[in-house]
């Protein structure tokens, strides 16, 4: 019986107070994090979610606002097209070689934004699941636009480049900060074709919050005489970024490297 | 068969004694265990737990959990180099111990200039945060909390404070008595609220005003050499 206690307290301090203490890490799992979500309007978004291993496994997924509070919403889950209430520290189950779709849907026309995490085990080193999020974009219920994005990995320094052919032009950015105490300091650096660097600003990234923009709503000078180029972000804490090149209502996902 | 019969009972007592030893000593660091690991998880007694952890480790260099719930608790308050030793002493004992990998991993792999901070959370006057601060929210802004957190910088604070007014009307307040203190900062608008950021090489301040009945305000106080 004391044993068992013993055990009991052993778990708890590792999956309680680690957690808490090492930037929510559990042991056996890998956080991917993916910095923008958005449903409502004309806008949804999808999270595919394959297990490659030929073993049962699990996924626990979470949704945030922008200022890091839980994002409650109904989402569509399964093959079968359940409509369940979404909240954080959801957990479903993926079969061997088999997929679990999550779509993120709403009839209300204003547009909801935020970003998500997915918790999946870590098998011999490697993820054992794979997660996707795709972004629709769909008028009148026609997509008329789709872009997949991977998961993005915290890092202090990640660049990406940006094009610039007109008024309906533009590059948004969504950043993530999940340290649960520290916000992040970001820096962005904007390059022109030639390499110079041609406006540079400032912005914090609350903790557990998100920040996203459109690369000349950072920098509104930008709007004219800019043509695209290189931009670099630093942060003083690890962050978490993604690229989307928009054109119009067609978009595609920007790349983003370190 | 004299002897044999001796040697045979001389042998079942030093068995017996050294089971009794050996269970008495299993139990007593299940006990120890799970005594500390009370303190950590209900009275988050981290002091006491390191006192008593250093003085079983005296008498029993080899006990695992002991370390690795020393090593918890002198990173909770901000004891970075002997939390960094005690989980290298786990990981000496059990090299698959993930708790004190993801510790250390966490201690070892911080960035230059990159900031963390412990769960701890030590109280905090208004006056002492303010004069740290440097700033005055009077008439402003109503007092909730303060803490100090132990971290890896000199100081790291945190205030939270309330505003019954509208959000823009906090929002031109606080740019006023940045700009009376003569202050340059920046500042982040967002979905959810704005965060104005003042800062150089050896201190930061962070003002994290957001969009909530009451007005909810954050500030950080950093100071980072």
């Amino acid at each position: 019986m004391k044993k068992i206690s013993v055990l009991i307290l052993i778990m708890a301090a590792m999956f309680f107070i680690v957690p808490n203490l090492a930037h929510g890490q559990i042991p056996g799992q890998h956080i991917l994090i993916f910095p923008q979500i958005a449903f409502g309007g004309e806008w949804f978004t999808s999270v595919l979610v394959t297990n490659v291993t030929d073993v049962p496994q699990e996924f626990t997924h979470g949704f945030k606002a922008p200022d890091g509070n839980d994002l409650y919403l109904t989402i569509t889950v399964g093959n079968d097209g359940r409509q369940v209430w979404g909240s954080t520290y959801s957990t479903n189950p993926v079969p061997p070689k088999g997929s679990f779709l999550i779509t993120l849907r709403s009839s209300d026309q204003k547009i909801t934004t935020g970003w998500m995490n997915t918790w999946v085990p870590v098998v011999n080193g490697k993820d054992a699941l794979k997660v996707q999020v795709t972004y629709f974009y769909a008028p009148n219920g026609v997509i008329e636009g789709q872009a997949s994005v991977i998961p993005s990995e915290p890092s202090r320094n990640f660049s990406f480049q940006a094009v610039h052919s007109g008024e309906f032009s533009d590059t948004g950015v969504a950043i993530v900060n999940r340290h649960n105490y520290v916000p992040a300091t970001v820096k962005m650096t904007v390059h022109n074709m030639a390499g110079a660097v041609i406006a540079t600003v400032d912005f914090t990234v609350p903790v557990k919050g998100q920040v996203a923009k459109f690369v000349t709503e950072l920098v509104p000078a930008l709007k004219t005489g800019w043509s695209g180029g290189l931009v670099e972000f630093s942060s003083d804490q690890p962050v978490s970024g993604m690229s989307l090149l928009m054109n119009g209502g067609v978009f595609s996902t920007g790349t983003t490297f370190q | 068969m004299k002897i044999t019969i001796i040697i045979l009972i001389t042998g079942l007592i030093s068995f017996g004694v050294f089971y009794i030893y050996t269970r008495k000593s299993e139990k007593l660091f299940e006990d120890k265990v799970a005594e500390l690991g009370k303190l950590i998880i209900e009275s988050r007694d981290c002091s006491r737990v390191i006192i008593e952890a250093e003085e079983f480790l005296s008498k029993q260099k080899d006990a695992t959990e002991i370390w690795n719930l020393l090593g918890v608790c002198q990173f909770d308050t901000g004891q970075f180099d002997e939390a960094k030793a005690s989980f290298e002493k786990v990981l000496s004992l059990d090299s698959s111990h993930e708790a004190a990998q993801n510790y250390l991993e966490q201690i070892t792999n911080a960035s230059p200039n990159e900031v963390f901070v412990t769960a701890t959370e030590l109280p905090l006057e208004k006056t002492e945060f303010e004069s740290l601060l440097g700033l005055n929210f009077e008439g402003v802004l109503s007092f909730q909390k303060a803490v100090r957190r132990p971290s890896n910088i000199l100081e790291f604070l945190v205030a939270n404070y309330t505003s019954s007014g509208n959000f823009a009307s906090v929002v031109l307040e606080l740019k006023e008595i940045l700009a009376k203190a003569d202050t340059d900062f920046t500042v982040s608008e967002m979905e959810g609220g704005t965060i104005f950021a003042i800062g150089n090489g050896s201190e930061r301040k962070i003002i994290n005003i957001e969009k909530n009945a009451p007005v909810s305000v954050t500030i950080y106080y950093q100071k980072l050499n």
